[in-house]
């Protein structure tokens, strides 16, 4: 039986130090270029190596001068000296007396607490009423914002998005409007107003969910990550209804609907949340999400219920939070993914 | 946010001192390596780091972190490291970087580059005293073998037995980071051996 640790020794490395080093005499070039020509894993490896080699280990130098001791030092005395790194023993108190002196602290919180009465009184009017004027959220590049709605719902206004919120807003609608970029919406469903975002020409009404619209000058995506919602061109009132797990593009130019596939790295960027949700259902998701083939290995286990947040995980990193959450395991065959229940092992 | 950094994070976010001086050291050398990927000047990438380290001290109750605590931290990082570049660009070639700055979606696969090469570092560092010596004299002093062997009283062959061993360690790196999966199986068979 071939023995891996031969395998490995089995490599010319008498060749491979002296080809990075470029000191291979002719003898050995022409050995070493046998080596290489004999499989694609020996030239991949060969590949792999130099480039660390030259590139990943430019940088050496730099590490080594990293210093984190020191550098802790020099940011723990501008904590200090501007006033918000105080004492151990009392932090808090600290913090507000390098800044303002030692009795400010009861006239502090005197007044943090009147002003979240204030904020209470302010939001219960603003709630109850709902006649709150209509207001306008907007983001600059690299900034986000998280609203919550007065229905209990949730946006996440990514950067370089505007949002309108609707003055009447959860009274007789909830009517959003998205002029453009890119928001996350986390909806509770009210089955006699039926959550809205509206956009010039079409409109999306959705029934529970949380979904992703992305407007540019030119198309409308729609991502819907749990429950389903109603994409409408406002034009001839056509509609398309998105499951969990599926995608949708409106071509503005074209005006017509048009499939959208998601690529990995668009994968990454989104906000997968799962609650008490069934194992079939999130995997069948994640399937359409990531492009890959999820099989589960025991039908008992489709029954399994997983809440989690699955957000900036990759794909891998998601298989590997629900396995660890309901106590499975993953395996990789032929480009399939297979879940099973996890045998304790002995060891 | 994984659990661990939801735990560091609220812990920031309490003003827990302890908790954010262990975050700091911990990642310290990774942001300054990134940091120095633009300035060059090992000053001024500390700086940084620590600027965008006192900001979110600071502001740890404003800020909202959504996704992941260091991938914040990092994109301060690069976004301060890109406005100091464009300050002191008196050197037109580093603008190159400005203009080679990838897209938010290989902000991911960056980070990742990133935290490998910290790896290969660290498992440098633990090679044995004569083979790190050896293996830095090859690299990056660019000496020949047969100086290398001179200067330290040893064979040539034992001079590549060291840089072989060396490399061998970064290999495991590789295979770990998931970078070499035609070795994988190697490493399988070794692990049940």
């Amino acid at each position: 039986m071939m023995n891996a640790q031969t395998k490995y020794d089995d490599l010319p490395w008498d060749l491979i130090v002296s080809a990075l080093q470029g000191e291979l005499s002719a003898g050995e070039e022409i050995k070493f270029q046998q080596w290489l020509a004999f499989s694609l894993e020996n030239r991949q490896y060969f590949v792999q190596l130099q480039q660390i080699w030259k590139d990943e280990l430019a940088d050496y130098m730099v590490y080594r001068e990293a210093d984190e001791m020191k550098a802790w030092d020099s940011l723990a005395s501008r904590m200090k000296n501007s006033g918000v790194l105080g004492g151990v023993r009392d932090k808090e108190i600290g913090v507000i007396k390098g800044v303002f002196g030692s009795t400010i602290p009861l006239i502090k919180r005197i007044m943090a607490v009147a002003a979240v009465f204030i904020l209470i009184l302010g939001g219960g009017w603003w709630y109850l009423s709902g006649r709150f004027s209509q207001s306008l959220y907007q983001t600059s590049l690299n900034e986000q914002k998280k609203i919550s709605l007065p229905d209990g719902s949730t946006v996440l206004l990514k950067s370089q998005s505007s949002l309108q919120i609707e003055g009447s807003f959860n009274k007789a609608s909830r009517t959003l409007v998205l002029a453009n970029g890119e928001a996350y919406f986390e909806v509770i469903h009210q089955e006699k107003l039926p959550f809205i975002v509206e956009m010039d020409d079409a409109r999306i009404m959705d029934m529970g969910t949380s979904f992703t619209v992305k407007k540019t000058i030119d198309s409308i995506k729609v991502i819907v990550y749990s429950g389903k919602v109603s994409f409408i061109k406002k034009e001839t009132g056509e509609t398309r209804e998105i499951a969990a797990g599926s995608s949708l593009c409106f071509n503005i130019k074209r005006h017509n609907f048009e499939k959208i596939r998601l690529s990995n790295p668009e994968f990454s960027n989104n906000y997968l949340k799962f609650e008490n949700t069934p194992l079939s259902e999130v995997v069948a998701v994640l399937e359409k999400v990531s492009g890959n083939k999820i099989v589960l290995n025991d039908t008992g286990i489709s029954q399994k219920r997983l809440t989690a947040h699955l957000g900036s995980e990759t794909f891998e990193n998601s298989l590997n939070v629900i396995c660890s959450s309901l106590n499975l395991e993953y395996s990789k065959k032929n480009g399939t993914y297979i879940l099973t229940k996890k045998v304790n092992s002995l060891h | 946010m994984s659990p661990e950094e939801e735990q560091t994070w609220s812990a920031i976010q309490q003003k827990d001192q302890q908790a954010f001086e262990t975050y700091y050291k911990k990642h310290y050398t990774y942001f300054f390596v990134c940091a120095s990927k633009f300035l060059k000047d090992t000053g001024q990438a500390q700086e940084i780091v620590n600027d965008v380290f006192m900001k979110i001290w600071e502001d740890s109750g404003k800020i909202n972190i959504e996704f992941s605590l260091k991938s914040y931290i990092y994109r301060a990082i690069i976004n301060r490291s890109l406005n100091a570049l464009e300050k002191n660009n008196k050197e037109r070639e580093n603008q190159n970087e400005l203009s080679r700055r990838p897209e938010e979606a290989f902000e991911l696969r960056e980070m990742e580059e990133n935290e490998l090469k910290i790896k290969l570092y660290s498992a440098i560092d633990q090679l044995p005293e004569q083979c790190q010596k050896v293996f830095k004299m090859s690299r990056f002093e660019e000496l020949k073998q047969q100086e290398i062997a001179n200067q330290l009283g040893i064979s040539i062959k034992t001079v590549k037995n060291h840089i072989t061993l060396a490399l061998k360690k970064l290999t495991v790196v590789l295979v770990e980071a998931g970078r070499l999966p035609l070795l994988i199986t190697i490493i399988i068979d070794i692990l049940f051996k």
